[in-house]
């Protein structure tokens, strides 16, 4: 069902916006749309920071399934979590909590476990490595969580992958649902030499009042352009929103949608108070889909979910097909 | 021997950071220098030879060179996995990295050969017998799989998977089908585990020898990082004598690298030592410091294999290399800077005493006293050296009456020849660091009964200090 959406799509990323989205059922579906085509398929993940307890102690098992073909990037001590029978490939060297990133053939069909890598750089290099290795396309499973957006910049294009387990209401689920959609389908800007750079704050820190006097040093020069360099956050969007009206004709770029970790409120602020914004990187949100049942028993009514998430992404201006897991 | 915050003072540091390796044994030897002992003469010799060697064949091999180098670069550390198989079955993935490791010792060690620099200590040997374990088909393909000809059992299994798999294809994956694979696969991971314990159990006979090629490997990694080194900058073998102690024109890439930021260039430094005590004296700001700490970094290099930076250098070996300076005061605590120099001195002593031969330097030694009782204590420390006839002992001191017990006395030029009024005025125009500018840091032999310069009152001039003070200074 998904497979027309995808065509052309080199690099693909499945991103769930909590557990039990539905992305593996996603993920398989289409593995198994695509290998049915005789494709050859890379698969890979990012990082899950902190995660490691979680799936370590995750006893269940393993539900990617791939079929003899397939190469995997997986972190090592995951391998084992899987049974594929396979031949090693490489060993890349990118560490992760759970071992270095292993890239392995599957010689028969199998379960598998995919962890990967938490640094761009290094996800690029895994994902590379995979089409050197003969894929014809590579999947990434992607999360988004507190932390980050997944890297959508990383893949051509990404289905968001959204489900009833993200908040026991239906109406915000919805909302959000539509308000990472926007985020990856934020219009993509070029960098013109006379934009003017500003180098947001690491994560989790605050602004100095060296950065903030540089911030205003760039604002009342009435840049048309502001590049924030790093990570987007509620702080940065405090500290910019102080100018209100100055920033009326200003452009904010972010270096990728995954920079902006912004609640959505503040996101709101922002558009409202400058002329929009736009990444340097920019990707296509190919599909929504959306799971009516939750991990935790609240489950969603299918069709209203479904009609939900449409009309909060039409809202938005936002064309995006949406389908629930089951018929993906 | 100094200790990591002296090594990182006296430049060995950045020494050490400088040495490209590629590999990461060659990384570990880099990371924790080997100073020879001893006992070790042999090896350090045999070490030098193998430097020179290698930088003979960086200067006239450079294609076998680079090609080295690529062949060294895809190599990673397996001493663990190595070390694990006498205790466990190593995974795929161990196994994996162990053939690419015998992959590589089949390239590097006809490469070595080839060039025939007949180093010493160094045998890389391909284990063609251990790689037929590992790959029985004879395919040397980089990738890893337990093959099917380990065991008949494993490559029935195997059929049986792509049967099923084929069938699912065709037919779809029905509940039966899966559950028959999941079966299947169980079967494999078993007799798979099975046969790589054979494996490992076989290929434990080569443990020895492949740590001894990992050794090996690492030994060339780093001695082709110090011929690179030396090729770079000049260095030069320093000659390993009975007695002799003289170095000619030495440098410290460290310190020139600082001083070229600022449009700087390091002023060479040559010393003789004598059994006994040397004398350094000379102005504030005028370099023994950076003259004391280029011996100290030489005495190192020299003793851990290295070329040293120095046109031409020639000394016995060293059991010990000691250093009392600022830095080192700094890193003891609980006592006053006086009190914690006085117990570094005293542990120095204890440490050299029974050495056979020991370097041992005093920056500015009993500074945090009064000038009276410094120049005692100075002069004291001379006496002792020049009674000890295993130490070449270096003070660097500006307290007077101490050069004339020196063995040599040598003295860093500083402003003698310098013209105070162009001095102020240079300084008046671009600041006090300006000065450096006039300080002749060269260090020149002087007789034993020539003062210490005295620079302090000429800088206090230079700078302009006010005249209502200057005035009243009476020397």
């Amino acid at each position: 069902m998904l497979y027309p959406y995808i065509s052309g799509v080199r690099t693909l990323s499945v991103i769930g916006m909590c557990k039990n989205a539905g992305k593996t059922t996603v993920l398989n579906s289409l593995i198994s749309e695509c290998e049915a085509r005789g494709e050859i398929l890379g698969l890979t993940s990012i990082g899950r920071d902190g995660e490691r307890s979680d799936l370590v102690t995750n006893t269940k098992k393993p539900e990617i399934f791939v079929r003899a073909g397939a190469i995997v990037a997986t972190a090592e001590d995951l391998l084992r979590e899987g049974d594929i029978s396979m031949e090693i490939l490489d060993s890349t060297g990118v560490p992760t909590p759970m071992g270095e990133i292993i890239i392995v053939r599957a010689t028969a069909s199998g379960f598998v476990q995919i962890g990967g890598a938490s640094i761009t750089a290094h996800q690029r290099l895994i994902r590379d490595k995979l089409f050197a290795f003969g894929c014809d396309r590579v999947f990434i499973d992607g999360a988004i969580s507190r932390k980050s957006l997944g890297n959508p910049s990383l893949a051509d294009a990404s289905i968001l992958s959204s489900g009833a387990s993200y908040d026991p209401s239906v109406a915000r689920t919805a909302e959000d649902t539509a308000y990472y959609a926007r985020l990856f389908s934020l219009p993509q800007v070029g960098m013109e030499p006379t934009c003017l750079r500003f180098t947001a704050e690491s994560e989790g820190e605050r602004f100095g009042s060296d950065e903030l006097d540089g911030l205003a040093k760039v604002i009342r020069s009435g840049a048309s352009k502001l590049m924030l360099r790093g990570a987007v956050t509620d702080s940065t969007a405090k500290a910019l929103l102080a100018y209100g009206k100055l920033l009326g004709n200003t452009t904010l770029i972010a270096e990728d949608a995954s920079r902006l970790l912004l609640k959505p409120d503040s996101f709101e602020k922002l558009l409202r108070f400058t002329k929009g914004f736009g990444v340097l990187k920019g990707t296509r949100l190919a599909a929504v889909t959306v799971n009516p049942f939750s991990a935790y028993g609240l489950h969603y009514d299918k069709n209203e979910f479904k009609e939900r998430v449409e009309s909060a992404l039409q809202a938005a201006g936002l064309d995006i097909p949406v389908f629930d897991v089951k018929d993906a | 021997m100094l200790d990591n915050s002296q090594l990182n003072s006296i430049g060995f540091r950045w020494v050490t950071e400088h040495l490209e390796v590629m590999t990461p044994y060659g990384e570990a030897l880099a990371r924790r220098p080997r100073f020879y002992v001893r006992g070790e003469e042999g090896e350090l010799l045999a070490e030098q030879r193998n430097v020179e060697a290698l930088r003979r064949a960086v200067r006239e091999d450079t294609p076998g060179v680079n090609a080295l180098m690529r062949l060294l670069m895809p190599v990673k550390d397996i001493r663990r996995s190595i070390d694990s198989l006498s205790l466990r079955t190593l995974t795929e993935v161990e196994l994996f990295e162990i053939k690419r490791f015998l992959l590589q010792l089949e390239l590097i060690a006809p490469q070595l050969d080839g060039m025939r620099l007949g180093l010493e200590g160094v045998s890389v040997t391909a284990l063609p017998a251990a790689l037929d374990l590992i790959d029985p088909d004879g395919m040397r393909s980089p990738s890893f799989f337990v093959s099917d000809r380990l065991s008949p059992v494993l490559a029935s299994v195997r059929r049986e998977r792509r049967l099923l798999d084929e069938r699912m294809k065709r037919e779809g994956a029905s509940d039966e089908l899966m559950a028959e694979r999941t079966r299947l696969a169980a079967a494999e991971d078993e007799e798979n585990a099975r046969v790589r314990t054979e494996l490992c159990g076989r290929l434990r006979a080569y443990r020895e020898r492949l740590l001894q090629n990992a050794d090996s490997v690492g030994r060339l990694d780093l001695a082709l990082g110090k011929a690179r080194l030396a090729e770079k900058y000049g260095a030069v073998t320093p000659k390993l004598s009975g007695s002799e102690f003289r170095m000619r024109g030495m440098t410290n890439p460290k310190f020139a690298e600082s001083l070229e930021e600022k449009g700087r260039s390091f002023v060479p430094v040559s010393l003789e030592l004598k059994r006994g005590a040397v004398v350094i004296t000379g102005a504030n700001m005028g370099g023994k410091s950076i003259a004391i700490k280029t011996l100290a970094l030489n005495a190192c290099l020299a003793m851990s294999g290295f070329a040293v930076f120095a046109e031409e250098a020639e000394l016995p070996f060293l059991d010990g290399v000691s250093l009392l300076s600022e830095d080192r005061e700094d890193a003891m605590s609980g006592l006053s800077s006086f009190g914690g120099e006085m117990k570094a001195f005293d542990s120095i002593l204890r440490e050299t005493e029974t050495e056979l031969c020991s370097l041992v330097m005093l920056d500015e030694f009993a500074r945090g006293t009064n000038p009276h009782e410094g120049a005692a204590l100075v002069r004291a420390a001379a006496k002792l050296f020049n009674a000890r006839v295993n130490t070449f002992a270096v003070i660097a001191t500006h307290f007077d009456g101490v050069a004339s017990l020196g063995r040599l006395h040598y003295q860093v030029a500083g402003l003698r020849n310098a013209d105070v009024r162009s001095i102020r005025s240079r300084i008046s125009a671009g600041g006090p660091d300006t000065l450096a500018e006039f300080m002749d840091y060269g260090l020149y032999p002087v007789a034993p009964d020539e003062d210490p310069p005295r620079d302090a009152v000429t800088i206090i001039h230079a700078l302009g200090v006010s005249s209502e003070f200057t005035e009243l200074i009476d020397v």
